[in-house]
């Protein structure tokens, strides 16, 4: 009984990786057609959304593997922020204000226009029915 | 050489791991926003080095495996697009207009205040993708030609900055709905926020998933258009 179970999550963890990677190649295609506009991983992840949504692949095909990689995200941009290290201060000092206060007030605005326009079409629906 | 190499990778492949379970460990226990996993991974990490004298740029040339998985988490998106489109359909036109004026306004924020500042183009195009999820914000500025690393940390700094302040600053707004507050939180602070709107309710956090796939879309697809225009307002 066991067995059947590890046997069965041995090839969805198989089947995964497989999709994904298929799908980050098959978004590497269709970058190429839009000349790299927008960038292979992200129309890779198109290319997933659309594929789980018309029924081609089946939810649990990448269930494990997709919910694995969203809930360890950091183990795999560790490399990348680490290497902040490399980049010479002196280059960053001058604009040291500016990233502050425009991250900052960006961040305060975005949380203000997206929970604005959200809570309009929610009273706008409340209103309808 | 090429042996080495490989030996070279997995070493800081478990480097990598040993680290990323000891900053979670930290996190966990002190609950404290700035011992954020990511923040002390990362502060290790540089540590590491700066202590045994050894070149950054060993670590980063041999992180390669890393850094391709990178792309698939990525891809992993499309999962979640998925799981929670169909958790809350019924509100698509409100949640694709709310993160794509979200996305936008981020963009045109960033540009004006950074501008104006007196910031450097690249330095503003560093900054562009500062809302949306570390990976994609990371692809982002590779291709827009930012200095991707500190994206990167940028990224994490405005996720704690968001997931902090956010549901002080969405109370004092008078914003009230649940899912406007979760897609609020997930549209500022990606990850780090939706974990925070996760705290106040399912329907938060499903909403803060979408915010955060769409956020990442919207964001690909607009910030390059305004590359030129940066360098052509702030350039010298």
């Amino acid at each position: 009984m066991d067995e059947v179970k590890v046997r069965k999550k041995i090839l969805l963890t198989l089947s995964g990786v497989a999709v994904i990677v298929l799908c980050y190649y098959a978004g590497g295609f269709v970058s190429k057609l839009v000349h790299g506009f927008i960038s292979p991983s992200v129309m890779g992840m198109l290319v997933l959304f659309g594929l789980l949504k018309s029924g081609v692949v089946k939810r649990e095909w990448v269930e494990i593997v997709a919910q694995f990689f969203l809930d360890n995200l950091m183990l795999f941009f560790i490399p990348v922020t680490a290497g902040v290290a490399l980049v010479p201060f002196s280059s960053i000092q001058n604009d040291l204000i500016a990233i502050v206060v425009s991250v900052s007030v960006s961040s305060f605005l975005v949380l203000w226009v997206v929970g604005k326009i959200a809570d309009k079409f929610e009273s706008m629906r409340d209103g309808n029915e | 050489m090429a042996m080495s190499r490989i030996y070279l990778e997995i070493a800081f492949i478990l480097l990598t791991l040993m680290v990323y379970y000891f900053g979670r460990a930290i996190y966990r226990k002190t609950k404290v926003m700035v011992f954020h996993t990511v923040i002390v991974a990362t502060a290790v990490i540089v540590l590491i080095f700066e202590v045994s004298g050894l070149d950054m740029d060993l670590y980063e040339s041999n992180t390669g495996f890393l850094k391709y998985v990178l792309n698939l988490s990525v891809v992993a998106f499309g999962f979640l697009l998925y799981k929670h489109y169909d958790f809350i359909k019924s509100r698509g036109l409100s949640i694709i207009t709310a993160t794509f004026i979200g996305s936008l306004s981020s963009i045109l924020s960033v540009v004006l205040i950074a501008g104006v500042l007196g910031a450097s183009p690249q330095m503003i195009i560093t900054l562009l993708p500062k809302s949306i999820t570390t990976p994609i914000a990371i692809v982002l500025a590779q291709k827009t030609g930012g200095i991707f690393y500190l994206t990167a940390v940028v990224v994490t700094l405005a996720g704690i900055f968001g997931a902090v302040t956010g549901s002080w600053f969405l109370k004092i707004s008078g914003i009230k709905g649940r899912m406007s507050r979760g897609l609020a939180m997930g549209s500022a602070a990606h990850g780090i926020g939706t974990a925070k709107a996760l705290e106040e309710g399912a329907l938060e956090g499903a909403a803060g998933g979408l915010a955060i796939a769409l956020m990442g879309i919207f964001t690909s697809i607009i910030a390059p258009l305004f590359v030129p225009l940066v360098n052509y307002f702030f350039g010298s």
